[in-house]
């Protein structure tokens, strides 16, 4: 009897730990800035623990440049502007209270992020809550939104993994391709892209596979994707599960196999969990541009480096710099800070028509002259569709045996465009 | 599906089962001697994988050799745990609710403690993993051979404890009925002590053997062990260290050759699944039931 509750009871504490460790994650922590008299706050919602626990910090790093530029100028509408973070752990169960618990506490009015693994969770509540929202992640799931508040600054998935089959068939000319992807729905937006576009090209997809993240082992589905014999690998995976699994792929035989990955695998944190010997031999990843050229791109590298000892922009922080940028600007053109009020501004200052602008400083002088403005990104031009989805360009990065990333080949919008 | 396919399927599974029957019986034997389960088992498995980083990276000794310290020091470290936060509980007699919740408000506590110390990144030990090695038709690393070596004596150890050392019908005596036991005599407050550095053991080795399995950990990898472990110990029968071994080599095997056959996505639900009809059909566990430990 004893033992019959006994699994009764550890059954349902099975389901009360995870109630408790969902309501135990880290909700929101002060980021330090210096106040100012009636500062303004931007929630930066991200990832900065769990699974893809680099989106945060990186993305965070260009919300903080941009946040220097825009106080050093007197704010926003006189506004200093301050910044607080929600932890999403990259999961819903834990996204869904901390977005909650910041916008309850914290009253910003604007909020950048969640990434791709958590957005679907909260987005009806951010535009319930008439919040202005930059999303940063490629799902394919926000290919046709139609919410007023939600933007999204980095391209989506869908253009990626058209450029990730771009980049195996036209410049390395692969015809076995195996599909490997996390069972999270960050990773498998992707499958459909890449596969379809591989299949248009007459590409034999020989294998195509999820996987659980976080298991012990991987062999059985390494053992599976050696039987097809392939001679690429199109991959999304998370640091950790990718490292279990790439490390039995060459355990097993497999580690000459070249990998095209995405935006996740170009992370220093993914590198550094698959091995980075290994990753500069055998990884590419296909991406936005970590910065596009021209003039916003070399404002913004000079802006990094100062506000980060020398250091050049990382992944992602272009986004939250660009996300930042254009609500400030948004803000002041609709001279309000109220989201109901300036959400009409955003396009107006994004996609112009008006003078190019490259940096905040340079904007808010435009507009303060009562010019129209076209903000030019970091990341690219950041012109919005109809579906508040910006188009890009995109870029094959591998890493140096040192770990750092470098540019392998662009891929201009032209490439892309229908193929 | 090639039947060599299967075959080696079953091969990694005993990798699998290896590791899992190490922390499985070490979760166990603590159960059929307290009769509470310890939530907070998982970080044993990370707090024996760290330690052992510390001794392989930070003093440089061999992989092997940090284990087996890290298997002892996280003895320790669990027998401290039951003296200073479970002991205050059960010497006022709490109900079992409030053990477990204490439990997992303890793991929570260790995690982020083991995240405080060594922070959120990848650790990984100086350990080559070495050739593959065809046996029979399975494959192998070394490494991999060692995990089925030390899970294999570690059985055989526990094993020969239990049914053979005065400590080992202690235990059995104890699990039957602790109170019966107190009254023959048996020291039970020090019987659970020495539980709890077994099982603490175990779970230190585990974790490390887990850590090398993995090649690369970070905070959460005892945690996110756990279920697994769980369907292990609940499928042998919970408190019966037989029962454990052979719930984790059927988990670890299930778990590998069904990724043989079917998306590795359903990898984790075969192993739920067969959890949950051997709790429907057999809830006592799959081993005859004639007392735990």
């Amino acid at each position: 009897m004893l033992k019959h509750k006994s699994v009764v009871l550890m059954s349902s504490t099975l389901v009360t730990a995870g109630i408790l460790a969902g309501l135990s994650a880290p909700a929101a922590s002060a980021h330090a800035k210096k106040p100012a008299l009636k500062p303004i706050t931007i929630a930066v919602a991200s990832p900065f623990s769990g699974m893809e626990s680099f989106i945060g910090p990186d993305t965070l790093n260009g919300v903080d440049v941009a946040v220097t530029q825009i106080n050093a100028n007197g704010g926003v509408l006189g506004h200093k502007v301050q910044i607080v973070t929600a932890d999403t752990v990259g999961d819903p169960v834990d996204a869904v209270p901390a977005v909650s618990q910041i916008i309850a506490t914290a009253h910003p009015v604007a909020m950048i992020g969640p990434s791709s693994l958590t957005i679907t969770s909260v987005i009806r509540q951010l535009n319930q809550d008439k919040l202005v929202d930059m999303t940063i992640g490629g799902t394919t799931q926000l290919d046709h939104m139609k919410y007023k508040y939600i933007y999204r600054v980095t391209p989506s998935d869908s253009q990626m993994g058209v450029a990730m089959a771009y980049y195996g068939t036209q410049i390395k000319h692969y015809k076995r391709a195996a599909l490997l992807w996390g069972a999270n729905a960050s990773a498998q937006t992707l499958n459909n892209p890449v596969e379809s576009t591989l299949k248009k090209h007459g590409v034999d997809v020989v294998s195509d596979m999820s996987i659980v993240p976080d298991q012990s082992s991987y062999r059985s589905e390494v053992e599976r994707i050696l039987a097809a014999k392939p001679d690429v690998i199109y991959t999304q995976l998370d640091p950790q599960s990718g490292s279990t699994f790439f490390s039995e792929l060459q355990q097993l035989g497999g580690g000459n196999i070249p990998l095209i990955g995405d935006d996740v695998t170009a992370s220093a944190q993914f590198a550094q969990a698959i091995g980075v010997s290994y990753a500069a031999k055998e990884l590419v990843s296909v991406q936005p541009p970590a910065s596009a050229s021209g003039p916003a791109a070399a404002d913004y590298a000079r802006y990094y480096a100062h506000e980060f000892s020398g250091q050049q922009p990382i992944i992602l922080s272009n986004n939250g710099y660009d996300a930042m940028n254009i609500i400030a600007l948004a803000m002041i053109e609709a001279k309000s800070t109220n989201p109901t009020v300036y959400v009409k501004d955003i396009k107006n200052v994004a996609n112009g028509p008006g003078v190019p602008v490259y940096n905040f400083k340079q904007a808010e002088a435009a507009i303060k002259a009562h010019k129209k403005i076209n903000y030019q990104g970091a990341s690219g031009p950041e012109d919005f569709n109809k579906f508040h989805n910006v188009m890009g360009a995109a870029e094959a990065d591998g890493f140096t045996s040192s770990g750092t990333l470098f540019k392998v080949v662009g891929i201009s919008p032209q490439d892309l465009f229908g193929y | 599906m090639s039947l060599s396919m299967v075959w080696l399927g079953v091969g990694f599974g005993l990798i699998t089962a290896s590791v899992l029957a190490l922390s499985s019986v070490g979760l166990t034997l603590q159960f059929g001697v307290t009769n509470f389960v310890n939530f907070a088992y998982g970080e044993f498995l990370t707090i024996g994988a760290y330690l052992a980083f510390v001794l392989n990276m930070g003093l440089h000794l061999n992989i092997w050799v940090s284990m087996f310290a890290a298997g002892i020091l996280t003895a320790v470290v669990a027998w401290l745990f039951n003296i200073i936060v479970i002991e205050p509980f059960t010497r006022r007699k709490a109900p079992m609710i409030i053990l477990l919740v204490v439990t997992i408000g303890m793991d929570l506590f260790l995690m982020n403690g083991v995240q405080a110390l060594f922070g959120p990144e990848f650790k990984q030990y100086n350990d080559p993993s070495g050739s593959i090695l065809h046996v029979g038709g399975l494959l192998f690393t070394v490494q991999q051979l060692w995990i089925i070596g030390i899970a294999a004596a570690a059985m055989v150890a526990v094993h020969t404890l239990l049914k053979y050392s005065k400590l080992g019908k202690a235990m059995r005596a104890m699990s039957d009925s602790s109170e019966l036991a107190l009254i023959s005599g048996i020291p039970t407050r020090r019987i659970t002590q020495y539980v709890w550095l077994l099982s603490g053991f175990l779970g230190g080795l585990s974790g490390v053997v887990l850590a090398i399995n993995v090649n690369n950990f970070t905070p959460a990898l005892g945690s996110e062990f756990l279920f697994v472990i769980f369907a292990a110990v609940i499928m042998g029968g919970i408190g019966r260290p037989y029962g454990a071994m052979l719930g984790a080599l059927i988990i670890g095997v299930a778990m590998e050759v069904s990724a043989m056959f079917f998306d590795s996505s359903y990898k984790t639900v075969v192993a739920f699944a067969i959890l949950v009809l051997m709790l429907l059909f057999r809830p006592q566990g799959i081993l005859p039931s004639r007392g735990r430990v």
